[in-house]
């Protein structure tokens, strides 16, 4: 009897120890970019750098538009194999510091900055679990709000403005956004908005305040319903 | 003896044991109460720098435009402006950390914004261009609402006198503020004057026609559910699922696909795709841009858009953006702009021709009065000019400017600069940025 009461009193006290000492949950990752190397399929402005500099050199007579064809693979064997270097029309780093261009702007895809990050968070936690458009819209919301002005104008002012997002009051926001949070932010920064400029969503089941209800309706898209 | 021995071992140990753990818990609880304390503290803190801060920046917005009324030199005027454009911002920024949980100070954050873009908007174009007598009429309104706002302010700080915390009494402390907020929202004694000017917060901003649509007939739900199917031939099924209001009123279909899922709005003037945005699961593997670009454009045409030019390429993860614009007798119309995603199978992933629907219209521009040469003048000596356009950029108040566009290089940047092909100004400079354009 006595041994069961202090093995209970031990089991109690170690709960309490793990209680007291783990409290707070340190489950944040950082994402690792992907190393820079520009190849077939590759696009943008250091693409385009290159193909000039490769066109100016005469390695290369095809259009400089930024795309990383056929052509500005062969160019790039040829540039390679005249000057000594391994041969497999990928520009990496040494390629690269031969044309002279840097690579770590050419990191694959978007920037994936703070503000995208941010977004994406915000996108998973607000709308997880909506269709696809549905979170592209939610994200619309938020940057409609940073180019309007009766809100802040920054990403970061709009989702940290108090009491604006209920994931930023519970701290849902600190979740790890999915890829397809990730993609919705995408999408939203490179200019979609299924909303066509609403400022506001909610959920008419839940949404408990008459203000907001008041607000004139635009779409619905799953459980949210998108407002001016 | 022998006998209770271990009995009494087991009830001191119990005791030990019990004692220790109400030890714990007090000190558990002590050392709570005190970080919450403190937690509380830093917090108030941070509360009371930006209550601060944003009554520092209202009494000297406050005074700066009294003192704009009463000067007369444009040099003064334009110190005083820009002075007010920056104080604006302040006050903005704090406020906006000092929502209420049932605060609305939407109105107060875009009188401030737009009273600071206004003055921001005057400030550019002294002292060569003096101001008229309308815009000091209007500089004297805002000062007016300003004092307004500068003195429920006071009352606030008077409350916060003392030993008052924001967020001691956390739904009080700003409720006194949120009573700001309303006074601000509802006095009908405020005379807030009509804001529309050459800036991105301009009242004028919020009025948006689609000028393309709005020039085609009107088409029913059916005609636009054979449009949809028209385009998504290759759709499992096609639902019907609202009529959306607002700018670009149109009829929204569910599309679903062997890839995914998506949602089409189908405009009712004109019976155009104007938005389709789908998820989609594949991905990873290698973007043929040249794929991708052929793919778009057969896209394009089924759709009905034609002279499109392809100006802008930005990757994406396992998807391609591209920014097609429309190009007429040579000239590139930014405004009229159509987007699409194409995901690394070849599918159209999204679609988005709102710049289209909103600014394509038949716009039969007089010749510029300036030539490139003239216009490349006035590009910095420091830019190499890789390649000259004359082009129709949009502003951010919803207005055009023709100009001549040169994409220039400056060691490993690059940049699009834009001189007014009319007045030969320098109306903007772009960068380019991790491959977007800023």
């Amino acid at each position: 009897m006595t041994k069961k009461l202090i093995s209970g009193l031990l089991l109690i006290a170690v709960l309490f120890a793990g209680l007291v000492f783990f409290t707070d949950v340190f489950a944040e990752q950082e994402e690792v970019a992907d190393a820079a190397v520009l190849k077939r399929g590759s696009t943008g402005n250091v693409v385009r750098t290159i193909q000039t500099r490769l066109k100016n050199w005469g390695y290369y007579n095809g259009a400089v538009d930024g795309i990383y064809g056929p052509k500005t693979e062969a160019a790039v064997k040829y540039f390679q194999r005249t000057n000594k270097l391994v041969v497999d029309g990928i520009v990496g780093p040494k390629t690269a510091a031969a044309i002279g261009v840097t690579l770590t702007q050419a990191s694959a895809g978007t920037a994936s900055s703070a503000d995208s990050y941010l977004l994406a968070r915000l996108v998973y936690a607000e709308a997880r679990g909506e269709p696809y458009t549905g979170q592209v819209a939610v994200a619309a919301v938020v940057l409609n709000r940073v180019r309007s002005s009766s809100f802040p104008n920054t990403i970061a002012g709009v989702i940290y403005q108090p009491w604006a997002f209920t994931c930023v009051n519970d701290g849902q926001i600190n979740l790890t956004p999915d890829e397809t949070a990730k993609k919705a932010a995408n999408d939203a920064l490179n200019g979609w908005d299924p909303t066509h400029g609403c400022l506001y969503y909610y959920n008419p089941k839940t949404a408990t305040n008459s203000w907001i209800r008041s607000k004139e309706v635009r779409l619905t898209i799953g459980l949210h319903v998108f407002c001016v | 003896m022998k006998e209770k021995r271990p009995i009494k071992l087991e009830l001191l140990i119990g005791t030990v044991i019990a004692l220790v753990l109400v030890a714990g818990l007090a000190v558990t609880l002590a050392f709570a109460a005190d970080m919450k304390e403190k937690y509380n503290t830093h917090l108030d803190n941070l509360y009371k720098k930006s209550f601060i801060e944003a009554m520092d920046s209202i009494d000297d917005i406050e005074i700066k435009l009294s003192k704009v009324s009463v000067s007369e030199g444009s040099q003064t005027q334009k110190t005083l402006l820009s002075e007010i454009w920056m104080n604006a911002e302040i006050a903005k920024n704090n406020l906006a950390q000092l929502s209420g949980k049932d605060s609305n100070m939407e109105k107060i954050i875009q009188f401030l914004n737009q009273m600071g873009d206004y003055c921001h908007c005057l400030s550019k174009k002294l002292p060569d261009d003096p101001l008229t007598d309308e815009e000091k009429d209007k500089l004297e309104s805002l000062y007016k609402v300003v004092q307004s706002l500068k003195a429920s302010f006071k009352e606030v700080d008077e409350g916060l006198r003392g030993d008052a915390t924001f967020v001691g009494r956390l739904d009080e402390g700003i409720q006194m503020l949120g009573d700001c907020y309303e006074h601000f929202n509802n006095d009908s004694n405020i005379d807030y004057p009509e804001m529309i000017y050459d800036g991105p917060f301009s009242d004028a901003t919020a009025i948006r026609e689609a000028k393309y649509l709005n020039s085609l007939p009107k088409v029913t739900q059916e005609a636009a559910e054979a449009r949809a199917r028209e385009i998504f031939k290759d759709a499992k099924e096609i639902a019907f699922v609202e009529k959306t209001m607002g700018s670009i009123p149109s009829f929204v279909f569910s599309v679903a696909t062997e890839e995914g899922e998506g949602l089409a709005q189908i405009s009712e003037q004109g019976g155009k795709l104007v938005l389709y945005t789908s998820s989609h699961d594949k991905g990873g593997a290698e973007i043929d841009i040249e794929e991708a670009t052929e793919k778009a454009e057969e896209v394009l045409v089924t759709m009905g858009y034609e002279n499109l030019k392809l100006v802008w390429v930005t990757p994406g993860e396992g998807a391609v953006y591209l920014n097609y614009i429309f190009f007429h007798d040579d000239i590139l119309y930014y405004p009229d702009f159509v987007k699409l995603k194409v995901g690394d199978d070849g599918c159209v992933l999204a679609f988005d021709a709102t710049g289209y629907a909103y600014n394509h219209i038949d716009r039969s521009l007089d010749p510029p009065s300036a030539t490139p040469e003239q216009a490349a003048e006035k590009v910095s000596k420091k830019l190499t000019i890789v390649e000259t356009r004359t082009v129709v950029i949009p502003t951010k108040w919803n207005t055009e400017i023709f100009a001549y566009e040169f994409f220039c290089e400056r060691e490993d940047e690059e940049f699009y600069v834009y001189i007014d092909a009319n007045t030969l100004e320098e109306v903007e400079i772009m960068k380019v940025v991790n491959n977007m354009v800023v």
